[in-house]
């Protein structure tokens, strides 16, 4: 029997997820319980690859780059000023360009992704417009000169030339060589690797000072235009101003933030919760307040090939699938896990059943008169019973969640295996994989009866029939 | 020597040796890193002939990080907090450029005594009080700069009116930038002073402002 793994894995859903079979377990289950086990769609794997997209972050780079792209062809820009201004926007491509159609020059000043003369934006166009600055009370600096006639005369340039932004390479006369001492750190680079830079506005610092500077820009404050040095300059620092200026390493986290701000403007994005994961997932889930009580956005990041997979939903940003609970419901257990467990350690290893009357005292308090405690104690007694229900179920929930934790190291050993299994007999490799489905299937069955337990607390928090509540709990009990 | 040391010694040096600009700036302790800068009100402001201490602390990362001011001496001003000092001051804060200076920012300083900025406020009373009534408001300004900062008393007409009991009473009206006969009218019908000075205050009982407040509001929020 020589089967191509897509067949074999069609036969094996029909095997174990097939219309029969799926049907049958129903109607069991309906005839003892009712239709709260939602046995997880059969049609979940590709309805889950469906809706959602793994992006690897070399994808994210390649998506961003396109944005970059399309600023840049319909503005006419520069790649790295249509950058600046894309970050500036906060990705909302709409906007910028519904701007910049208004007021290029106001955008590019702005933002700073406008060249050393649109600088100029703020003392020649903004007396009426708005004043650029107008929160800076600082004296400014004697630093007319030079700089004022290159900016005057490159106004003039910009005015006559036709407006494509671009980075001059080198501003003529700016940089005097004769200022060899740095304005900030007031040394005199005398090594020559740490000499005078200037970013394209021309502002002048020795090296070491602008290499502090982006550092922490960029390695504390996580920003990512970085902004001149110079008071009220808002030049942003180019891509590669600044790969000139940061170790590889930071640079490296400056691309990573740069993705981060991407994914986190971007509602249809989220990274994925598994740690040490990179991989963002894109959803075609149109979530809002109304969906988000009937649809799980359930996510699974295809980038974890082995267990345990990158599952989480997508709204509430719980891990694993917790359907059939819709999201409200998971947080509030999550909630109530991670508060109760607390108080729950608390009472068990504070309070002790009394020998003489069986009611629930403080455990170096002692029994004192039966008086002293009637009053307390019914409340005690009350609490300490409901805590015993919640403690079934948060122990029935945990034990589920440890045979997962065992079932992924199972699933480990599994693979080895098939693998010796393949070695050693005379069965094909996709023979030996009945094992792993076999494991697959009990996973699944896991996984539907931790979500199961949380189901059932919420039901008997709310107030059902005595009787119907107890049968239930007999139910599971049983069940597990 | 440490590039942080050098600035900041030089920044002093510098400091010292202009003679122009009235600003000095002097050690608290030992540490040049913990340092007092001193100037003079602005003329023309009821902070003239004041003079103003202001706490500076210089942040490890200095100059890449904002140096850290507040005011040592009292100043009644909608961008300082009347209770710690602390400033608002946009340069203090993002739009900080390492090319600042110590003298710079006091400077900065200076000249946010001549032009408040009420809209982005430190002290939200004060700032209510500037924008409702900024004839009350610049008494309680040159008040707080004659008793807190040592300017001269000016003539008669620009003191806070004067009538009456002790001059410990009188001043903690006038501090708080209120009429005498509003707090004595509050007075009269039972109620202490200080609680009379702290309700009217935090309703801003000043200038223009009064008749919007009826009396039935003020002592509902008195009898809180
Ligand atoms: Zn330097
Ligand atoms: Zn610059
Ligand atoms: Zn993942
Ligand atoms: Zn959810
Ligand atoms: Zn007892």
């Amino acid at each position: 029997m020589s089967l191509s793994d897509e067949e074999y894995d069609n036969e094996n859903q029909g095997l174990f997820f097939g219309d029969e079979e799926d049907d049958s377990y129903n109607k069991d289950l309906e005839g003892e319980e009712d239709n709260l086990i939602v046995v997880a769609d059969k049609e979940d794997e590709s309805e889950t690859s469906r809706m959602f997209k793994t992006l690897s972050s070399d994808d994210l780079e390649e998506e961003i780059r396109r944005e970059v792209n399309d600023v840049m062809s319909v503005l006419e820009l520069e790649y790295d000023v249509a950058s600046i201004l894309l970050r500036h926007f906060r990705w909302n491509k709409e906007r910028l360009l519904e701007d910049y159609m208004d007021s290029p020059d106001k955008v590019l000043y702005e933002s700073g992704g406008g060249r050393p003369s649109n600088n100029n934006f703020s003392s020649q166009s903004s007396v009426s417009e708005e004043p650029p600055t107008k929160k800076t009370r600082t004296v400014k600096a004697s630093r007319s000169g030079p700089l004022t006639a290159i900016r005057s005369s490159l106004r003039l340039n910009a005015k006559t030339k036709k407006s494509k932004a671009s980075i001059p390479q080198e501003i003529v006369g700016n940089t005097s060589p004769s200022t060899t001492t740095c304005e900030i750190c007031c040394d005199t680079p005398s090594d020559p690797s740490s000499m005078m830079y200037h970013p394209r506005c021309g502002h002048t610092f020795c090296k070491s000072c602008w290499r502090d500077y982006t550092r922490g820009k960029v390695e504390d404050d996580r920003i990512i235009n970085v902004a001149c040095m110079q008071e009220s300059c808002k030049t942003v620092l180019l891509e590669n101003e600044l790969k000139e200026l940061l170790d590889e390493n930071i640079f490296a986290r400056y691309g990573q933030f740069i993705q981060d701000s991407y994914v986190l403007h971007d509602k249809s994005l989220k990274f994925c919760l598994y740690p040490a994961c990179s991989h963002a997932l894109r959803t075609k889930h149109q979530v809002n307040q109304t969906s988000i009580l009937t649809v799980v956005p359930i996510a699974t990041c295809t980038a974890s090939t082995t267990p345990p997979s990158h599952t989480f939903c997508f709204n509430c940003e719980t891990r694993g699938d917790h359907r059939p609970l819709i999201c409200a419901l998971a947080t509030k257990w999550t909630n109530h896990v991670n508060e109760d467990a607390g108080s729950v350690s608390w009472i068990i290893a504070n309070t002790k059943v009394c020998p003489k009357c069986q009611k629930p005292v403080e455990k170096n308090g002692g029994c004192r008169s039966d008086l002293e405690i009637k009053d307390a104690s019914d409340k005690v007694s009350r609490s300490r019973a409901d805590l015993e229900k919640w403690l079934f179920y948060y122990d029935r929930y945990m034990n589920h969640e440890k045979s997962i934790k065992l079932e992924n190291q199972l699933v480990e050993r599994i693979e080895e295996q098939i693998t010796s299994l393949v070695n050693t007999s005379q069965m094909s490799w996709i023979e030996a994989r009945f094992l792993q489905h076999a494991v697959d299937v009990l996973m699944k069955c896991r996984e539907t009866l931790k979500v199961y337990v949380k189901k059932q607390h919420r039901l008997m928090l709310k107030d059902v029939g005595e009787g119907f509540k107890e049968g239930r709990w007999k139910f599971l009990v049983s069940v597990s | 020597m440490d590039a942080r040391l050098r600035r900041v010694n030089k920044e002093i040096a510098d400091c010292k040796n202009d003679k122009t600009s009235n600003i000095t700036i002097t050690l608290i302790d030992d540490s040049p890193f913990h340092l007092k800068g001193t100037f003079p009100g602005p003329e023309g402001t009821p902070y003239e002939g004041g003079i103003y201490d202001v706490d500076i602390v210089i942040p490890e990362s200095y100059p890449f990080q904002p140096v850290k001011m507040k005011f040592i001496t009292k100043v009644y001003h909608p961008n300082v907090s009347s209770a710690s000092g602390a400033i608002c001051l946009d340069i203090l804060k993002d739009a900080w450029s390492p090319v600042l200076t110590l003298k710079s920012t006091l400077i900065s300083l200076q000249s946010l005594l001549c032009s408040p900025e009420p809209n982005d406020p430190q002290d939200a009373e004060v700032a209510k009080h500037y924008t409702t009534s900024r004839s009350s408001f610049e008494e309680t300004a040159r008040y707080w700069a004659e008793i807190y900062a040592g300017a001269p008393p000016r003539g008669k007409g620009t003191k806070p009116p004067s009538v009456g009991k002790g001059t410990k009473e009188r001043d903690e009206i006038a501090i708080a930038g209120l009429e005498r006969a509003h707090v004595e009218q509050f007075e009269t019908l039972g109620f202490e002073r200080t609680k009379v000075i702290d309700v009217l205050r935090r309703l801003n009982y000043r200038g223009s402002n009064v008749p919007n407040i009826s009396d039935d509001r003020i002592v509902e929020e008195l009898l809180k």
